[in-house]
């Protein structure tokens, strides 16, 4: 059976802007992969049009099984956000093209320790 | 409840497969526009599904190694919009499977240039709300179970779909995509309550 996975060290998964970020993958496929990356990005979710931005990745050796660690530095910004409308989120996604196996992993990019809650202005 | 735990985003919709109600499938849709000559369009109504179906057609011709271009057009109201339409075509010309979705909004003289510069695509397939541009496809439908499956399958496991659905159907006309949106309005201004009350509005 095949399975993939990314695990952020220490548990964190609350980082501030141009903090170091440093996690492990590992995978166990059934199929060589075409290729393997991890990549840090963020999206939009809520009512309207997804938004997508891949910040940075690393290519990783596209083999059936791998264990190995991986580094970013977390941009500047934007911050993790959610209204009613719309939420950023940044996340991890660790992706073996061709093998079907996708793991991600959410993540809050805030100088606040915290996502950001955007509230209705009176 | 904060946009991204709401059951009913766009994304979340976005990922709803088209739902056949009538025991046809993606396979013999396909087999269809072969058929007639590699030009076909879907027509329905606003809300039916057009887009959604057009677009998992464009990816099961891409997902058989065929190169595929996908455009939504646009009413052509500046030229800004026309170079817009111009450059999308070029690139749709090279290519062996254009896409079209919302092709109402080409005027008939936009819409025939739009087929002599893809005239050498083996397929154009198009979304529309009424027949005519391109041999009929498919047509596609809405209805009150069809909405209650579809809100079912955005709610969390365990979940309680709302009672009135078909309320909320006919209040929209049989627009499934604007009664999903007023899901989310609603779940917007819950207090985090995956409980949807009798009546949803």
């Amino acid at each position: 059976m095949s399975f993939c996975a990314i695990k952020l060290s220490h548990g964190r998964n609350t980082f501030a802007p141009a903090e170091k970020l440093t996690g492990s993958v590992e995978w166990n496929l059934n199929k060589l992969p075409e290729s393997a990356e991890v990549r840090l990005f963020w999206y939009t979710t809520g009512k309207g049009d997804q938004d997508v931005s891949i910040v940075e990745k690393r290519t990783l050796i596209p083999s059936m099984q791998y264990q190995g660690e991986f580094e970013f530095v977390v941009p500047e910004g934007p911050f993790s956000f959610s209204g009613k409308l719309i939420s950023l989120v940044w996340a991890i996604e660790l992706v073996c093209a061709g093998a079907d196996a996708v793991a991600r992993e959410t993540i809050v990019v805030s100088p606040a320790g915290k996502e950001i809650q955007l509230t209705k202005v009176q | 409840m904060i946009a991204r735990e709401n059951p009913f985003t766009a994304t979340r919709m976005h990922s709803v497969r088209y739902k056949f109600s009538d025991g046809d499938s993606l396979r013999r849709l396909r087999l269809r526009l072969e058929a007639s000559g590699g030009r076909g369009m879907i027509v329905g109504p606003e809300g039916s599904g057009k887009s959604t179906l057009l677009d998992e057609l464009c990816r099961n011709f891409a997902a058989s190694g065929k190169t595929v271009f996908s455009l939504r057009a646009q009413r052509l109201n500046s030229i800004g919009s026309l170079r817009h339409l111009l450059s999308q075509l070029r690139q749709a010309s090279s290519v062996e499977c254009v896409f079209i979705d919302s092709s109402e909004r080409l005027n008939r003289i936009i819409w025939s240039y739009v087929r002599w510069r893809l005239r050498k695509c083996k397929i154009i397939a198009g979304a529309a709300h009424s027949p005519g541009r391109l041999p009929t496809l498919y047509f596609t439908t809405t209805s009150s179970s069809l909405l209650s499956s579809i809100v079912k399958e955005l709610l969390p496991r365990g979940a309680e779909a709302p009672k009135e659905i078909s309320a909320l159907f006919e209040e929209h006309g049989g627009n499934v995509r604007t009664a999903l949106r007023e899901l989310y309005d609603y779940y917007s201004s819950a207090d985090a309550s995956l409980e949807l009350p009798q009546t949803v509005r």
